[in-house]
């Protein structure tokens, strides 16, 4: 079994233009990806609906605000047709500056003042609140400071309290507009046992499909191995292999180890790569449990999948064409973040996709685990594989050939 | 008798392909089967080597069943059965493992076969850059690993040069004198006319003439070609 093991690693690293396609080209894809990543500039609009049911010039100047955020596409609306973007997912959330908004923050009473709607069913949304909310924060902090001046120095004259009222906003205007209130988020990795998100919602959607478009580099690399399998049977490879002392279920794994051997090294080098420049909180241990599991899934899958079908190498050619189109919109459909529908549900029952998820989240999140039903579900599937691949293929190995 | 086959029947969907055919294959010999395309001679040959079971019928290999001795049949098969991305030594080296030889048997058995066949320094060459002759060279010393008592060749010099051929004949009768039992098919008549010891010509999926070359070829008190022959078996008929 090591030889067809060791094989099929020699034939992968023996052409060229296998080594540029699965590991040159995705790790300096990778490469330029995290650089951008890493940027501090780098953002996303995140877009959001505003409804102002307060209709004051101290809640036009919030949105304004929230306007001139660029990480932000502010779009305006009555609470119906907010509502109706939001379930059509124009929008991802909905923020209603309630009625009383701005009278209630002169008042210093802060509670209930926002209201922010989000679908269920979309875990990304709740942090928009972490956009908005520095926003209106500022007219709070303003307020707030300017009631207790006021309390405190100004309570005999008012008139006294008013001219420090008008000097302060104009003064704390002016610092609005200025740099240095610019608000920098530092984005390094904490260590922390909470499972709390470490990116913006925005850069965390990005990052979930960079990690599916490597995922998905991988499955592509299991598959195109599993069509060298299906090469030697056409160019009668397999006749030697059946006189040889090998048995059938030796040859069997062997292919499948090794194929699952090739996708996991690649993706440890991949992982090496991500922890070293943006993911510095990885849990390699955890990552590399999750990634042999998911390497083995893959490797069954492209298998069974060649095991079906005749000719292996009439794929060859589509390889290319396949990668591009799963490039393009392969990814947003696997990370599942973008495009959310029921037909895709049924992915969720693909070896390989059940334990996806937790490999992601080890990168968006800090403290996650892959979860323990997950691992024996993949197993499960990857032994029901390994039981198909191996009947069909033993059957037609004692089948004459001619 | 090394080889013997009794009463072997094989058919293929609804077309039969072997009938009640008989054969005996004698220790030492170069034995040509002789045919027209699609007269069973690779069926003949797979049923020989094991790898297809007839549908009735008795094989036997020094008078046991053949199928407890696949490790001493070489069978090397018309297609290119090579890795064409790795070398030749790494297809040596592969084909050794899965044949079960352990780490010095493979490198004396490598050693040996790259002396027969002078490949010393063609070793670190892919097998896809190779001429075509060499390739088939290549594909008969995979199978010469086994260090096997019988060497089964379908159609070995297929689409190879004047050259190529004759350096595998040269290599079939190095074998040969080695005590190496040879089966061969071939197209061309004047190679199994060259090395061939014995001669059985299929017909209708069973063996309508065999024997000695030279009494085969002698018969009736007049010496006459395979070509000859041949074109006697096969084109009256058609």
């Amino acid at each position: 079994m090591i030889h067809i093991i060791i094989l099929r690693i020699r034939m992968f690293l023996s052409k060229k233009i296998m080594l540029l396609l699965f590991v040159v080209f995705p790790l300096l894809f990778s490469f330029i990806a995290l650089n951008y990543l890493k940027a501090d500039d780098f953002e996303i609009k995140t877009t959001i609906g505003v409804v102002d049911s307060d209709q004051t010039d101290f809640s036009e100047n919030v949105i304004e605000r929230l306007r001139s955020d660029s990480s932000l596409m502010v779009f305006a609306f009555d609470e119906n047709s907010g509502q109706e973007a939001l379930i059509k997912e124009d929008i991802i959330g909905l923020y209603i500056i309630k009625e009383g908004f701005s009278q209630a923050i002169k008042t210093g009473k802060t509670q209930r003042i926002i209201e922010v709607r989000y679908l269920a069913d979309n875990y990304t949304a709740p942090g928009i609140t972490d956009l908005i909310t520095p926003h209106f924060l500022m007219d709070i902090l303003k307020e707030q400071t300017m009631l207790t001046v006021n309390k405190a120095v100004f309570t005999d004259n008012p008139e006294l309290g008013e001219k420090f009222r008008e000097l302060f906003l104009e003064y704390t205007v002016m610092y609005e507009d200025s740099e240095d209130l610019e608000l920098q988020v530092i984005l390094n990795s904490i260590d922390s046992d909470a499972e709390k998100p470490i990116f913006s919602t925005s850069k965390e959607i990005i990052i979930r499909y960079f990690l599916s478009v490597i995922l998905i580099f991988l499955i592509i690399t299991g598959f195109y191995q599993a069509i060298q399998v299906n090469v030697d049977k056409e160019h009668g490879i397999i006749s030697r292999i059946k006189l040889s002392q090998c048995p059938y279920y030796q040859y069997v794994l062997g292919n499948i180890l090794g194929i699952a051997m090739i996708v996991f090294i690649i993706s440890v080098l991949q992982m090496l790569l991500l922890k070293n420049m943006l993911f510095y909180h990885l849990d390699f241990a955890k990552v590399i449990l999750g990634l042999a599991i998911y390497a083995l899934s893959i490797s069954l899958l492209s298998v069974a999948i060649m095991a079906v079908l005749k000719k292996g190498s009439d794929f060859q050619t589509a390889i290319p064409y396949l990668m591009i189109a799963i490039w393009i919109f392969g990814g947003w459909i696997y990370s599942e973040t973008v495009i959310n529908t029921g037909m895709l549900q049924y992915l969720g029952r693909i070896p390989g996709m059940m334990i996806k998820d937790d490999l992601i989240n080890q990168f968006t999140n800090v403290g996650q685990n892959i979860r323990r039903e997950n691992i024996m579900m993949e197993i499960g599937f990857q032994f029901v594989l390994f039981c198909l691949i191996y009947l069909k293929g033993k059957s037609g190995y004692n089948k004459n050939v001619n | 008798m090394l080889i013997e086959m009794s009463h072997i029947n094989k058919k293929y969907k609804k077309t039969m392909v072997l009938s009640d055919l008989n054969i005996q294959i004698e220790q030492g010999s170069i034995s040509g089967i002789v045919g027209p395309n699609s007269v069973g001679k690779t069926t003949l040959l797979n049923i020989m080597s094991g790898l297809v079971m007839p549908d009735s019928g008795e094989v036997f290999f020094e008078d046991r069943p053949a199928a407890d001795f696949k490790s001493l049949i070489g069978y090397v098969p018309q297609e290119i059965a090579l890795y064409q991305d790795l070398s030749v030594k790494d297809n040596f080296r592969f084909f050794s493992g899965v044949y079960g030889l352990n780490k010095e048997k493979a490198k004396e058995r490598m050693a040996y076969i790259y002396d027969i066949m002078a490949l010393k320094d063609l070793h670190r060459i892919k097998i896809k850059n190779l001429s075509g002759g060499m390739k088939r060279r290549i594909n008969i010393g995979v199978e010469l690993l086994k260090d096997p008592k019988v060497l089964i060749m379908d159609e070995s010099t297929v689409g190879i040069d004047m050259g190529a051929r004759t350096d595998i004949l040269d290599l079939v009768k190095k074998l040969n004198s080695e005590e190496m039992t040879v089966i061969f098919t071939s197209h061309h008549m004047s190679e199994l006319e060259s090395i061939c010891t014995d001669l059985y010509f299929l017909k209708d999926g069973s063996v309508v003439l065999e024997g000695k070359k030279q009494v085969i070829l002698g018969k009736d008190g007049e010496k006459r070609t395979l070509e000859h022959l041949y074109n006697e078996i096969y084109r009256v008929s058609e």
